[in-house]
């Protein structure tokens, strides 16, 4: 038996951080981490040591955009990918350049598991 | 009244040539007598018995003055003073006349001769004055004829410096008015903007969480009892419905960037019905394209006229369900301000109604079953269009269903 992926999920949002852990680990190929403060993100991935980070983009504290400087100065993360998560792009805003926006990899929300679970397996062949 | 006084036209001029145009050389002859007693001006008689004689070689500089008479052997009446005002318009004439057509006389006065003199009443002095006055009132009236030319063309002229102006000021009027709708429309897209920002984030966090959970929910329960399986079904339909709604207003809201480039239209209308080429299949509707050969280029961003058509087309489908012909063409144009692109799309549908015609463009406003339009397809198209700085109009045919036309400016 392979070993889980392990995803974390940084999202303000605890009840969809939840339920997309619910979701991902009832499939028995990952481990989901969600953490709703985008200013404990690094402590999480430094504690959880993730595979892949899906990271909301607009939050209260410190924002997806500041969470990822911190993840590439850091240089263990430096290789993990990072998928943003947001509200304010449109599915096909984001389709349409094959998930990447401004250099970035991009989902919108809201999102199906079956494309949470194909864009991990796309960034973690 | 004598001629002791010369008139003013006299002071460097001493002789005055007299064209007599008298078939009675008698009178003739008198009046040449009294012309020549004169002390102070040297009056050159040149003399006709006919008319026809008298025209052949007349000009300003053979006669400062014509004497006619009326009735000569090859013209009467008034035709003579008529022939004569034709054929030197610019030589004072004097009437002579009989006493049993003297109403004739005044009558030429009033039609332009300068005076008339009754042959047997002639005076010398009544002549020479006669002569003088007229010539100097020709010469007044011909000075105030060509101050008012030329008043008329100054006027002219500057009513046409005006009117240029004036067009000025209009062209600039509406630029800054076009420049001002611009800013207040840029400061709407703005607000547009954040507040499609804002109901996007707060309406489709709570949908991501709605969704997710019914994927969750959905392992939990007994999907074989119809009941449970509609229930879910029914609430992932009310979230994609949502989220195409909020999709909307975010598109709505981003249609403030135009990245326009120089391209044929034709292409674009191309492609914008090669994606709708399946649902014309399903519906049963037939595409009858028009294009002309000289259509010009026009500056657009490709993919937001392309979405534009798009959608035009779909509402030319979505009126005919039933199978149909769905026309699109193109053309050059002239317009008020220039050139353009003419784009027009018809359908075979059952038209618009009146009461709808005027909230067609309105955001939110759709006559499509509920769930099925945004309402927000046309009021995009027409930013879209109004962006490109066009135009697009939308009437129902003469023959039955609607046409869209679209102008691009050139």
């Amino acid at each position: 038996m392979s070993e889980k992926k392990k995803i974390l999920i940084v999202d303000d949002e605890e009840d969809f951080g939840k339920m997309v852990k619910l979701n991902l680990e009832r499939t028995g190929e990952f481990e989901v981490r969600a953490e709703t403060r985008g200013s404990n993100a690094l402590n999480a991935a430094n504690e959880f040591k993730p595979d892949l980070i899906f990271l909301d983009v607009i939050m209260p504290d410190v924002d997806g955009g500041e969470v990822m400087s911190q993840l590439k100065a850091d240089k263990q993360f430096q290789d993990i990918p990072v998928v943003f998560l947001t509200a304010i792009i449109t599915d096909k805003e984001a389709s349409s350049q094959d998930g990447v926006v401004a250099g970035r990899p991009f989902l919108a929300k809201p999102i199906t598991t079956a494309k949470l679970i194909s864009c991990i397996n796309t960034y973690l062949k | 009244m004598t001629n002791s006084k010369k008139l003013s036209f006299m002071a460097d001029k001493n002789t005055i040539k007299v064209l007599l145009i008298e078939d009675n050389l008698q009178i003739a002859e008198l009046i040449r007598d009294m012309l020549r007693r004169s002390s102070t001006v040297a009056y050159e008689v040149s003399h006709e018995i006919n008319l026809t004689s008298a025209l052949r070689d007349i000009s300003p500089a053979s006669a400062d003055i014509i004497a006619l008479d009326l009735t000569l052997p090859d013209s009467q009446g008034f035709q003579t003073f008529f022939s004569v005002r034709a054929s030197a318009p610019d030589i004072p004439v004097i009437i002579l006349t009989g006493t049993d057509d003297e109403e004739m006389a005044v009558q030429a006065v009033r039609e332009g001769a300068q005076d008339y003199l009754v042959k047997s009443r002639i005076d010398m002095y009544v002549l020479w004055r006669s002569i003088q006055y007229s010539i100097e009132r020709h010469r007044i009236e011909r000075a105030l004829r060509r101050a008012m030319d030329e008043l008329d063309q100054r006027v002219k002229e500057r009513t046409a410096e005006l009117t240029m102006a004036n067009n000025e000021l209009q062209k600039e009027i509406e630029e800054r008015v076009s420049a001002q709708s611009q800013l207040v429309q840029a400061a709407k897209m703005e607000v547009v903007g954040r507040l499609a920002s804002g109901v996007a984030h707060e309406v489709r966090n709570p949908l991501a969480i709605i969704l997710q959970g019914i994927e969750y929910l959905s392992g939990l329960v007994d999907l074989s009892n119809e009941d449970v399986a509609s229930t879910i079904r029914s609430i992932s339909k009310a979230v994609v419905r949502a989220d195409t709604i909020v999709n909307g207003l975010l598109d709505f809201s981003r249609i403030s960037r135009l990245e326009s480039k120089a391209c044929d239209i034709v292409p674009v209308i191309e492609s914008g019905l090669l994606l709708i080429k399946h649902q014309c299949d399903l519906r049963h509707v037939k595409v009858v394209k028009n294009f002309a050969s000289d259509i010009p280029r026009v500056t657009i961003d490709r993919n937001k006229i392309e979405q534009v058509l798009v959608n035009l087309c779909m509402n030319a489908l979505d009126a005919m369900s039933s199978g149909g012909v769905l026309k699109v063409g193109a053309s050059a144009v002239g317009t008020a301000t220039g050139s353009a692109v003419c784009v027009e799309i018809s359908d075979t549908g059952p038209g618009i109604s009146p009461q709808n015609m005027d909230k067609i463009f309105d955001p939110f406003f759709t006559t499509k079953r509920s769930g099925s339009g945004t309402g927000l397809g046309l009021s995009i198209v027409k930013s879209i269009v109004e962006m490109h700085k066009g135009s697009i109009q939308i009437k129902n045919r003469a023959e039955g269903g609607a046409a869209v036309t679209m102008l691009l400016p050139v």
